[in-house]
């Protein structure tokens, strides 16, 4: 998978589990090498009239961390991640419903708010919600002599003097998050950028694995498919 | 925990099956789902496991630290459980709502553990007085399917016994006495957990009891108690809750069964615990 | 017997081989097709000069319409499906249903068959004896009658006295793809016990019963028919298999060689279900 990337830029080996959680519509679990997440989405479902909004579905997010205490880091990401939500899923299909997204960090070495964002996306198009485009995290870290660690650990990150985190999506490729901490100079932050790029397409061609992998096991998918009719395709897009 | 609404039919027919000793899925009212056990599964930690009771899932992760004695016990360790329930057990739990719960199978393990003897505290002092381990043990519920306190004892005494402790040295005495906390993967010890306890509960329904009821099962119960038991098959601990009254033989009864099930499941456990250590690597 | 072991790995049954899919999956954003002739339907979204997929899935096209249809979907619901679902709430004049879908279901009370004539007017008596006929809780089937345009919400009704309360029995939620569409919904099975097979994918499990006379008292060989069902309907179900009444009847006869605990084991649950599918693609069912 991550052939095309320039050689400067290593990053970890990326594993994912999709439809793990029997109870939710759609449930993923992303592992960077030491870091995992678990997210599971439940809806679209009824909602109480007090919350509910008659144009599109009201989505709401709870993060929990590693370890039982809550911290005040729970909060931006539980923001973080609903940002993003609003901004990818297309809401105005189910009006008078509620999307619960539940985020659960199952052990933390180092990037994950980006490892966060990819299992989001997993599980969102898991649970079948109409999305405008798929999404990608992608983490790096400026070491002091000015060195980018890529998909950094947590040693990695508590020894840099930067933290950058990107969210890529895929149909035009463009940035639709960003998230940066520490002190850099515009020209570093934008050669950070401008790199992530190549990651987020390499995180693009994972998901599309690990959907065509698990669409192509499950039976009750190939029951819906037609039967294919030899030679007939759809017109070629540009 | 009312996520399930039944309708009366629905109790009645649960209820007279488990007095009949058959039950919706077929098992007897002392028989248990099968018990899904893995250990060593998360990194950066001591010890780790994870169960699985047909939906339940609990990981526990133990992470050691050393701490300076209790003034009061100078010549033991100590242990905190924490229980956190994560909102993806269910979506009626997110927020508050799992409070109550992951409460309730605190005070069960705690329960457990409150003796010295269950795992051996003595052999987490270091230097008496002075320094001792503090072993961080985490329960995490992800999903939630009934019995989870049997299913949390379980994973604890699993990750316990997958803990692997490192050797410390002692330098100097007094205000210069130094600590060095040994790196080598090959000088480690195990903790003793021949004495850990496991939970057996036992709910009541209607005129019998049964143990590891399913979520609707659970709908219907009046009442539970929980039995603490060793692998010699003695009785460690024990605690009622819920709302229902128990006659003293039925309560007997349950006690026996307890204590039948739970050595049987001690032996299975610790021959499972045996076979998987012994294929596992370093 | 033994209950302590290590994680059992799941596969699936896997389904004919079939062609190459490669072609015809996509993700969220994929450009589907140029031509804007297409009609668009599930799954799909007209972006600028395009239409492009919004699920991950397989592209599915009948004449004009195009659309893509993913795995893990609610049960959507359509007019003339039967249904099994729990009343949630009482309200004035209707019960709200819970039956798998995005939003709960209505069943109106003028929608209901009640004991007595056929379709008489309800009086306000009935109104406050809503209680009396389905309370919160219970357990009911019914018909689609309407499907809500924009919210998709679905009105139900009861139009003859097969449907109703059901009586004692167990409830199993399956996927709703898992159930094949059929004109047959309530099947009384040979072994003395009756499955309803909503479409919305909740599944009865209980014994014969007629509309308005009580049923028979249980026996122990009769709850141990409605346990094993129970255990081989989660058994197809667990490895995708489709479920219509000769498939759970062929599970059910494979599965006479186990004990019915046995049947809860992860093994034994999925050779069920493999060779349950197998003979049924034999006979060609």
């Amino acid at each position: 998978m991550l052939g095309t990337l320039e050689n400067s830029i290593r990053v970890r080996p990326i594993s994912s589990e999709l439809s793990i959680l029997g109870n939710c519509d759609g449930s993923a679990r992303v592992k960077q090498g030491n870091s995992s997440v678990m997210v599971g989405i439940w809806g679209p479902v009824e909602v109480k009239q007090s919350k509910e909004d008659p144009e599109k579905c009201v989505i709401e997010t709870t993060v929990k961390g590693a370890t039982g205490q809550g911290s005040p880091l729970d909060k931006m990401y539980e923001e973080a991640v609903r940002q993003t939500c609003e901004q990818v899923v297309i809401t105005s299909a189910h009006p008078r419903t509620c999307i619960q997204v539940i985020v659960q960090v199952e052990s933390e070495d180092g990037a994950i708010l980006a490892v966060m964002k990819n299992a989001l996306c997993l599980a969102l198009m898991d649970a079948g919600l109409p999305m405008r485009s798929m999404f990608a995290g992608v983490s790096c870290a400026q070491q002091e002599n000015e060195e980018l660690m890529w998909d950094p650990t947590a040693e990695e990150e508590e020894e840099s003097t930067a933290q950058y985190t990107f969210v890529y999506e895929n149909s035009r490729n463009n940035v639709i998050y960003v998230h940066c901490t520490g002190e850099s100079t515009v020209e570093q932050y934008m050669l950070a950028l401008q790199k992530s790029r190549q990651v987020a397409t390499e995180v693009f061609g994972f998901y599309r694995e690990s959907f065509e992998k698990l669409l192509r096991k499950d039976v009750k998918f190939q029951m819906l498919l037609p039967p294919i009719i030899k030679g007939e395709i759809l017109e070629e897009p540009e | 925990m009312n996520l399930i609404r039944l309708s009366l039919a629905e109790r009645k027919y649960i209820v007279e099956s488990i007095e009949e000793d058959i039950r919706t899925d077929g098992r007897s009212c002392e028989d248990y789902r099968q018990i899904e056990i893995e250990t060593r599964n998360l990194p950066n930690t001591n010890g780790s496991s994870r169960c699985k009771i047909g939906k339940t899932e609990v990981l526990v992760g133990v992470k050691a630290e050393v701490v300076d004695s209790d003034l009061h016990n100078p010549s033991i360790g100590k242990i905190n459980i924490s229980v956190d329930c994560s909102a993806t057990a269910s979506p009626h739990l997110a927020g508050r709502g799992s409070e109550t719960m992951e409460q309730e199978v605190l005070s069960v393990l705690n329960l457990l553990y409150s003796s010295i003897d269950a795992l051996n505290l003595t052999d987490l002092c270091i230097v008496k007085g002075e320094s001792c381990w503090l072993l961080n043990i985490d329960v995490l519920f992800i999903q939630c399917g009934g019995n989870l306190f049997d299913a949390a004892s379980f994973a604890l005494k699993a990750a316990l016994h997958s803990t692997t402790m490192p050797d410390v040295s002692v330098a100097g005495e007094g205000i210069e006495m130094e600590l060095e906390i040994s790196d080598d993967p090959y000088k480690v010890w195990k903790l003793n957990t021949s004495m850990c306890p496991i939970c057996i509960t036992l709910y009541q329904e209607g005129e019998s009891f049964a143990v590891d009821l399913t979520e609707e099962e659970s709908e219907c119960s009046t009442g539970h108690i929980h039995v603490g038991v060793l692998p010699s098959g003695e009785v460690s601990a024990m605690e009622k809750s819920g709302a229902g009254n128990l006659e003293p033989i039925a309560l007997l009864e349950m006690i026996d069964a307890a204590i039948r099930i739970g050595t049987d499941i001690h032996k299975q456990l610790h021959s499972h615990l045996l076979a998987e250590s012994t294929t596992a690597t370093l | 017997m033994d209950i302590v072991r290590a994680p059992y790995k799941r596969t699936r049954v896997i389904a004919s081989q079939g062609e190459d899919l490669e072609q015809h999956i996509v993700t969220p954003g994929d450009v589907i097709t140029q031509n804007l002739d297409f009609m668009k339907s599930h799954g799909t979204a007209l972006s600028h000069d395009h239409i492009c997929a919004t699920v991950a899935g397989a592209v599915y096209k009948v004449d004009k319409l195009v659309s893509v249809k993913g795995v893990n979907n609610r049960y959507r619901g359509e007019i003339g499906d039967v249904v099994v679902g729990r009343i949630t709430e009482v309200q004035q004049k209707k019960w709200k249903v819970d039956a798998g879908s995005r939003l709960d279901s209505q069943l109106q009370l003028t929608s209901v068959y009640l004991p007595g004539n056929i379709s008489r007017r309800k009086t306000l008596n009935d109104e406050l004896m809503m209680r009396e006929y389905f309370t919160e809780g219970d357990l009911v089937v019914a018909e689609v009658a309407d499907v809500g345009n924009v919210d998709g919400m679905l009105k139900l009704h009861m139009r003859s006295n097969k449907y109703g309360k059901l009586p004692e029995g167990v409830l199993i939620k399956v996927p709703s793809v898992l159930i094949k569409r059929s004109k047959l919904h309530f099947h009384r099975l040979p072994c003395n016990a009756t499955v309803i097979l909503g479409n919305n994918g909740f599944v009865w499990v209980g014994p014969h019963f007629s509309p308005d006379q009580p049923i028979e008292p249980f026996t122990l060989n009769s709850r141990e028919t409605i346990a094993r069902l129970c255990n081989v309907i989660k058994a197809l179900a667990a490895y995708g298999v489709q479920l219509f009444d000769t498939i759970i009847l062929t599970a059910y006869d494979i599965s006479m060689k186990y004990k019915v605990k046995e049947l809860l084991n992860a093994e034994v649950m999925e050779h069920v279900a493999q060779e349950s599918y197998e003979h049924s693609l034999h006979q060609n069912l």
